[in-house]
């Protein structure tokens, strides 16, 4: 593919992934394995599996991955110009126009921010029933909370020391051969 | 306010501890931002990504509308750089997937990393409420799209459409 093409085809995507992370995969999935077929299935679930391995958003990560497999390393740059394009300039748009209709847009706010503070928990609710579903787990997550909540320890100690929680239970695990629960 | 470098450091950091997934971003965004610089008030973070979620494109979007309020078009640009960098991890990781994938050390650390995020999102979303979150008709919409999320799957960007279309309502309604 040529880096035009390329930049077409994320920008389609881009356009067209409203609400973020999962949304977008479904975006992703549509248009390359089914629609066009130039990835199969597995390729794609193996990469979106790495891609949560890697820091930062997984549709950022996958966008240079893919773009990488169409044109090489300047493909992945064309696919994430592409891709971020559309997004970039809406919401810029969008932020000017709240930021010019202020005292208005603050009122709308009042209704908004609710919303969305009901929409974190939502999504913490969905990765619980995914990540956290034992009893020791869950207590694990609620000591993170109250370690946070009310300690204000920061986030990134708290996820660098429950990576290495998870390290140690791991080597326990092996030590007294318990067998995984999965 | 702050400076370009330090803004780049910031969602540097932010996108670097994103782990398991685009929710953590939310989390050490609110951290840094929030609650350990103050360059951002909790209402200002939580209209960053109701904006961020009501226009297309990744989860990470709305650190442009930050960036933008903190330093202009500059700042929008660097919050978009700096959250891509991290990612740019995947061309290793890829090349060196099967071991990485299945190595002993990462597993066990994004398990330990994963359920951290469990208890850090329900955190956040009780740090954000303090000053949002003030009477009985906040929290029951709160709930509302909590429901709707949880129990009917409605998509986000189609919750966050309908609050905004009520709060013009509202904001009408009041002037």
């Amino acid at each position: 593919m040529n880096n035009l093409l390329i930049f077409w085809e994320f920008l389609k995507i881009g356009t067209f992934s409203f609400g973020g992370g999962v949304s977008v995969l479904a975006v992703f999935n549509d248009e390359f394995v089914e629609k066009k077929k130039l990835l199969t299935k597995k390729e794609f679930m193996q990469t979106y599996a790495l891609s949560k391995l890697v820091p930062g958003a997984n549709t950022v990560s996958m966008t240079l991955a893919f773009g990488k497999k169409f044109g090489g390393y300047t493909g992945s740059f064309f696919a994430l110009l592409g891709f971020y394009f559309v997004p970039y300039i809406l919401t810029l748009l969008f932020t000017i126009f709240y930021l010019a209709f202020e005292p208005f847009m603050n009122n709308v706010a009042k209704i908004v921010m609710p919303a969305v503070i009901g929409i974190i928990a939502a999504t913490g609710e969905n990765f619980r029933k995914t990540e956290a579903n034992s009893w020791p787990s869950m207590l694990l997550a609620f000591i993170v909370l109250i370690s946070l909540v009310s300690f204000r320890l920061s986030t990134i100690f708290i996820i660098l020391f429950a990576g290495f929680l998870g390290i140690c239970w791991g080597i326990l695990k092996n030590r007294i051969k318990i067998p995984a629960k999965t | 306010m702050t400076s370009p470098l330090n803004l780049f450091y910031l969602f540097f950091t932010s996108s670097l501890f994103t782990l398991g997934g685009g929710p953590a971003l939310t989390v050490v965004l609110q951290d840094l931002f929030v609650n350990q610089n103050h360059l951002l008030t909790n209402q200002q973070f939580l209209t960053a990504m109701a904006i961020g979620r009501l226009t297309p494109g990744p989860a990470m979007i709305y650190t442009v509308v930050i960036g933008f309020v903190l330093l202009g078009i500059i700042g929008s640009v660097i919050a978009l750089v700096a959250t891509t960098i991290p990612s740019l991890l995947i061309f290793p990781v890829r090349t060196l997937y099967q071991k990485a994938e299945s190595s002993f050390i990462v597993q066990n650390f994004f398990r330990g990393v994963s359920i951290a995020i469990v208890g850090l999102i329900f955190g956040t979303a009780i740090r954000l409420s303090n000053g949002v979150i003030s009477g009985i008709s906040d929290f029951l919409i709160a709930l509302l799209s909590f429901i709707f999320m949880i129990k009917y799957k409605i998509s986000v960007a189609k919750i966050v459409g309908t609050a905004f279309i009520f709060g013009s309502i509202y904001a009408l309604w009041i002037k």
